[in-house]
């Protein structure tokens, strides 16, 4: 996975664990919530990417967190130091993407 | 649903995914599924539903994905590209036509019967479209509505409107941009120079013509001018009757003699320009004139004129009525005359239109689904029986490395290959099956002389075709797929795979369940149809001929003229050789729909019911046959016959001798002086109504249309000939049309009739596809235990033996189909029951015969194949 760049679904599920651990019902509503998410259906489909980010050393799974409101079986997942840095430097690079299609589009316009 | 079901339903829908997968992330997918249904619950049904949406969707999309991942081979992994695929399909294709053409009897009965399906299917949709959705040709439809008056009285009875009040609602209605009412057509005599014409004159007022939008062809319509009392004459004419009667010459120049009156012409209407006629159906008038100009248009319990809206936007039905209630109030108020209009009825012209289609239309469009069910089914279960025949093939394939896809797409293939040539012959099919309807039944429903089969009805009928052999495929597809590689090489099994037998035994109980359910159907309908030719109609019809008589004014100016002239030819007519008794009616016997007036005894109006009245000579009664009870007068001015039906409505017990009664010809009250028997009209549900009868010598009728009855003995043709030398002395110039009033009762039963052929015709295609499923599938299934059958044999079985357990695997099924139709007709009752005369839905003599008839079917299509086993020869089935 490192090797390729990232899919937007894949982007998209470690911003949600970017606040930290988060079981997969919360990752998947954030990402519903935003527009790459669309590529995240439901369950199925989320399994998927987790089971790759985690087989790509950027997330591990954490033992149950017994807070109030979750159900307690619910196993949560967070972003390893590797994750973090995949983030960041994804959302860099977006940054840096953004930044050039703005600087261009204004030079259209003039 | 509870939260505990739904996620158990997810659980199920699991087996979606590869079991691996399944196996291994099951219990988090089922964990993360509760919480988000616990959360969508929580906001209510749509998220419910919508979690549910994405969650199949989910699922289908990461099974697809899952497996694409764990393909054994290295190069089904990679995506296929769409040249590749192309390539494979063309493959695939050919390897199907193929095979087909090894084996091209079942392929042939296949599509056969496809195609079969498929013209009835799509004739069906024809009828349907052009007569139930196709709008009227009106600008905005939707828009337009029939109104009628309405009592609040007992019954809250409905009556056409009157003129008075049509006017007023044309005055003062704020809920429509234009309202109008029209007269009936009536048959005129309309003299072009000299020669005199039949024609349909109708008239409308200024509201009708701007509230259905018509726009004239040529010419124009009629000026404000026109439209008033005592305004100039005018009229415009249908485009085909300017065509077809006036030659075609420029219509400025044409003035018709109409009446007494001299109408020049100002305009040619379209000719799909039609409105509601006698009885609501759908008419179309040769001459339209303006309405507002005629002198005595009947007070306001004159009720005879069609009245139509176009709403308002904005305003609906409801508010519409709320206004005309109002309305209605206010112009009782006003006007202070009798009325029977406390509101106004308001529906939709569509469905007044159509009001008579409906059912029947309703009726054909399920009988071709249930033809094109049965046809799909057969297909499946071919295509079925021809991949089992294949299983050999496709195992070497599966166990080569083909993915399961590789040979659902076989299976398609060959789907395509027999559907495409049938989908063909289907078009076909479709369109002389309605090029055929339209010609056989002419105007036996409303609009059904607009049936056409045109483009978008062929590109249905290839989609249809496509489709159906699609979700045809899906069962030979999805069921001989996935059997695993080891079971099918190391089964060669020749008893026809009994795993696979429910298959079959379902899917020709199928066919023959919705082959029973066309076989009640039509039964049924049949007999209805014998019912209502066996009704007892009370009048004799055989050896009657009918002359229509229309007295224009023009010739015949007064009142003296007209009766000189009926009399001379009743006369006449009493001299001829061949006649045997004469008479004369306004309206023909099974008519009852016309000259209805409202009727009751005298002094008492608020007991009227609507009854016919008939001008007569006595002769009537002797010459149709109809029972003159014993105590009769004969008639004499000032006295009435009553039919029994309604003496008896009116008296009960007591004799009506003597009574008097009110109303049509009669009056405040004339004495009733004889009773009749009671007259039935053919084609009506409601049985007899009642009919007061008038005698034309006695009293002082001025008719100025009306029928001559003629009872002859011997040769039609001769008395038809005697009929018209005798007329064609006294007039000339009339047009005298003579008809066999036998015959004429005849064709008021066309629409039935037609129905029960179509519908008959259905279910004969429906029998013949189940049989010859059936037959198929015996056929293969023999063909399968042939060694069977032959160590049967060798072991000391008698070929009848043999033969009868090839038979029971085609009829019980049948037997099983049987009961499964017998439980859907439950439902299907419905369709039909409005259509039945006289027979119950659930008549069992008719449940039984059909039931008889689909066994015997299935008992002679399977044992033709059965044959075949039984005389299997084991040595040389054996050697082999």
């Amino acid at each position: 996975m490192n090797d390729r760049s990232l899919p937007p679904s894949a982007y998209a599920v470690l911003a949600a664990l970017a606040a930290g651990p988060r079981a997969g019902i919360d990752v998947l509503e954030d990402v519903r919530s935003t527009a790459p998410g669309r590529t995240i259906l439901g369950p199925g489909t989320l399994y998927r990417v987790l089971r790759d980010l985690r087989e790509a050393g950027l997330i591990a799974r954490v033992a149950a967190r017994p807070a109030a409101g979750i159900d307690e079986r619910q196993s949560s997942h967070e972003l390893t130091a590797a994750g973090r840095r995949v983030l960041l430097a994804e959302t860099r690079r977006l940054e840096r993407t953004v930044a050039l299609a703005r600087r261009r589009s204004r030079r259209v316009r003039s | 649903m509870s939260g505990s079901r739904a996620v158990r339903w997810y659980g199920r829908l699991l087996r979606l995914l590869p079991r691996s997968f399944r196996e291994e992330a099951g219990a988090e997918l089922v964990e993360t599924f509760a919480a988000a249904h616990v959360r969508a619950s929580r906001r209510g049904r749509f998220a419910v539903w919508s979690l549910w949406a994405r969650a199949v969707a989910d699922l289908v999309v990461t099974a697809r994905a899952e497996r694409r991942q764990r393909e054994p081979f290295v190069s089904s992994r990679e995506r296929r590209t769409m040249t590749e695929r192309l390539r494979l399909w063309t493959a695939d294709l050919r390897s199907a036509a193929r095979h087909l053409r090894s084996k091209p009897g079942s392929a042939l009965l296949a599509a056969g019967t496809l195609a079969l399906g498929l013209a009835a299917a799509l004739s069906a949709f024809v009828l349907v479209r052009d007569i139930l959705l196709e709008p009227l040709p009106f600008p905005g439809p939707e828009r337009l509505v029939r109104l009628r008056e309405q009592n609040d009285g007992e019954g809250q009875r409905r009556f056409w409107p009157s003129f008075p009040t049509c006017a007023d609602w044309e005055a003062r209605a704020t809920s429509f941009t234009a309202l109008g009412c029209a007269s009936i057509p009536e048959p005129t005599v309309v003299f072009l120079d000299s020669r005199g014409v039949m024609a349909d004159v109708a008239r409308g007022t200024a509201g009708l013509f701007r509230a259905l939008g018509v726009q004239p062809v040529a010419g124009r319509l009629f000026s404000a001018n026109e439209h008033r009392a005592g305004g100039p004459a005018v009229a415009v004419v249908r485009r085909g009757f300017w065509q077809n009667e006036l030659g075609e010459r420029p219509f400025e120049t044409i003035t018709l003699a109409i009446g007494a009156e001299r109408v020049p012409i100002a305009g040619v209407l379209p000719d799909d320009f039609r409105f509601l006629g006698d009885a609501s159906d759908w008419s179309r008038a040769d001459v339209w004139m303006p309405l507002e100009r005629e002198t005595n248009l009947g007070g306001r319990q004159s009720h005879g004129y069609h009245t139509v809206g176009r709403l308002r936007p904005g305003i609906d039905l409801v508010t519409a009525e709320h206004e005309m209630a109002e309305l209605a109030a206010v112009l009782k108020a006003e006007h202070g005359e009798p009325t029977n209009a406390d509101r106004a009825e308001l529906r939709p012209l569509t469905g007044v239109v159509l009001r008579r289609a409906e059912q029947p239309v309703r009726l054909l469009g399920w009988a071709a689904a249930a033809v094109l069910l049965v046809a799909v089914i057969n297909f499946a279960a071919t295509l079925f029986a021809r991949g089992v025949a294949r299983r050999h093939e496709l195992s070497v394939r599966l166990s080569l490395g083909a993915r399961r896809g590789d040979v659902a797409r076989l299976h398609v293939a060959e789907a395509l290959v027999l559907a495409v040539p049938a989908a063909l012959a289907g078009l076909l099919g479709a369109a002389a099956a309605i090029r055929a309807m339209t010609a056989m039944y002419p105007g036996i429903l409303p609009r059904f002389g607009q049936v056409r089969f045109d483009a978008p009805a062929a590109g249905l009928g290839i989609l249809l075709g496509l489709g159906s052999a699609t979700v045809a495929a899906c069962l030979p597809a999805l069921l001989l797929s996935a059997r695993s590689v080891a079971g099918h090489l190391a089964a060669r099994g020749d008893a026809g795979a009994p795993g696979h037998r429910y298959v079959w035994n379902l899917s020709l109980a199928a066919q023959a369940g919705a082959a029973l359910v066309l076989l009640v159907a039509s039964g049924l309908l049949v007999q209805s149809f014998r019912a209502a030719l066996q009704v007892d109609v009370g009048y004799r019809a055989d050896d009657v001929l009918t002359v229509a008589v229309v007295l224009p004014e023009s010739r015949y100016p007064s009142a003296d003229d007209r009766r000189a002239f009926i009399l001379d030819a009743l006369g006449r007519l009493e001299e001829l050789p061949s006649a045997v008794a004469v008479s004369m009616t306004n309206v023909l016997p099974h008519v009852t729909q016309a000259m209805i007036s409202g009727t009751y005894p005298a002094g008492d109006q608020a007991a009227f019911v609507f009854a016919g009245h008939r001008v007569v000579t006595p002769d009537f009664f002797p010459l149709l046959g109809i029972p003159i009870q014993p105590g009769a007068e004969t008639l004499r001015p000032g006295s009435v016959y009553v039919d029994m039906s309604l003496g008896r409505r009116f008296w009960a017990d007591r004799s009506p001798l003597g009574q008097s009664i009110g109303g049509g010809f009669a009056g405040r009250g004339t004495t009733v002086s004889g009773v009749v028997g009671s007259v039935r009209e053919w084609n009506h549900d409601m049985g007899a109504i009642g009919t007061v009868y008038y005698d034309y010598r006695q009293t002082a009728f001025d008719l100025d249309s009306g029928f001559l009855l003629v009872r002859h003995r011997g040769d039609v043709e001769r008395a038809e000939r005697e009929i018209r030398q005798a007329l064609s002395a006294v007039a000339p110039d009339l047009p005298i049309e003579v008809a066999s009033l036998d015959r004429q009762m005849r064709d008021s039963l066309a629409d039935r009739r037609a129905v029960l052929q179509l519908v008959s015709a259905f279910s004969v295609i429906g029998l013949v596809i189940a049989s010859a499923g059936i037959y198929a599938l015996v056929a293969f299934s023999v063909g399968r235990r042939l060694r069977e059958a032959a160590i049967r044999k060798a072991v000391g079985a008698q070929p009848s033996q043999v033969a009868l357990t090839m038979v029971r695997a085609g009829v019980g099924p049948a037997i099983a189909g049987v009961a499964m139709g017998l439980v859907a007709w439950i439902p299907a009752s419905d369709v039909l029951r409005a259509l039945l005369f006289e027979v119950a839905p659930f008549d069992p003599v008719i449940l039984a015969a059909a039931a008889v008839v689909l066994i015997a079917a299935s008992v002679v299509a399977s044992a033709v194949p059965a044959r075949r086993a039984a005389t299997v020869e084991p040595v040389v089935l054996l050697r082999d």
